[in-house]
């Protein structure tokens, strides 16, 4: 057997950080092994091109290879590759930042000259359950998720899928609170216009 | 706060428009109103059929977000040559 299998399954959580710690070669290809495709499926979502993708899993790797001697085990080792790969992801794109205003249309098409709603939505009876349950539904709304414009792609991945506050997502798109409240809610109109058609 | 509680509604005075009641919905989802903010959100949900059948799609849809992601990671493989590049890349820094 070899050593990154027998690591599986010989140690603990702790020892492996303890035996990352001390530089041993197996237990960096174990966590590479280990971890690297789910890094990778994170990255996609973030990244369109796979070969940026798997330059953020690289550069995670390379971080944690220096920084996991300040590691101390607050969080899963997964948790905190997991935060690590979402950096690295934003900071690639954070050149193409698009301008918010630029999300959807204005919003006063939505409302009257009173400010009331001018359209009168029918509510989604389609469940949940069953909306899962069927792969090109479930294939088609990921697909307009991740076509999103990267802006409000980014917004409603860390809001929506990752669970992190509007606070912590100000910190890591370096934008400001007020922006990614406004994002967001346009981020999540914008899908709204894209998939309503298939909730009906 | 119960939605069909009536009992702690602001006046007529302090009722919002659809418009504005739009630009409360990520802090009420987020449970970040303060309480005079979130009484005057749900008086106008109240009062609101629209706004009401719009805010639960709104909701449907960000559960709909979570679900969808919720098991991709499941079959996470990585492709060798990017273990090879890796571990390469690492021999270089040591």
């Amino acid at each position: 057997m070899d050593l990154s299998k027998r690591i599986n399954t010989d140690l603990s959580e702790d020892e492996l950080i303890v035996q990352l710690k001390k530089g041993n070669v197996d237990s960096f290809e174990f966590i590479v092994r280990e971890y690297g495709g789910y890094l990778l499926i994170i990255a996609k979502r973030y990244l369109t091109s796979e070969a940026d993708a798997q330059d953020a899993v690289q550069d995670t790797y390379l971080h944690v290879f220096s920084a996991i001697v300040t590691f101390e085990g607050r969080s899963s080792l997964k948790s905190w590759l997991h935060r690590i790969v979402i950096n690295i992801s934003l900071m690639k794109i954070r050149s193409n930042k698009r301008r918010l205003v630029e999300l959807i249309d204005d919003n006063a098409s939505f409302f009257d000259a009173n400010g009331k709603r001018i359209e009168t939505e029918t509510e989604i009876t389609l469940s949940l359950e069953k909306l899962m349950a069927d792969d090109s539904q479930r294939e088609y709304i990921k697909t307009q998720i991740t076509q999103l414009p990267q802006m409000a792609k980014n917004l409603l991945l860390l809001k929506d899928i990752e669970g992190y506050s509007t606070k912590e997502i100000a910190e890591l798109l370096d934008i400001s609170l007020p922006s990614v409240k406004t994002g967001l809610h346009r981020a999540r109109l914008l899908l709204k216009k894209k998939i309503e058609h298939q909730l009906r | 706060m119960n939605i069909e509680d009536k009992s702690s509604y602001p006046s007529q005075e302090h009722s919002i428009s659809c418009e504005s009641f739009d630009t409360f919905i990520v802090d009420y989802i987020d449970d970040n109103l303060q309480d005079n903010q979130k009484r005057i959100f749900i008086h106008h949900l109240n009062e609101c059929p629209a706004c009401r059948v719009y805010l639960k799609n709104y909701e449907y849809r960000i559960q709909l977000s979570k679900s969808i992601f919720a098991n991709d990671t499941d079959k996470a493989d990585i492709p060798n040559q990017l273990v090879d590049a890796i571990l390469a890349a690492k021999k270089q820094t040591d």
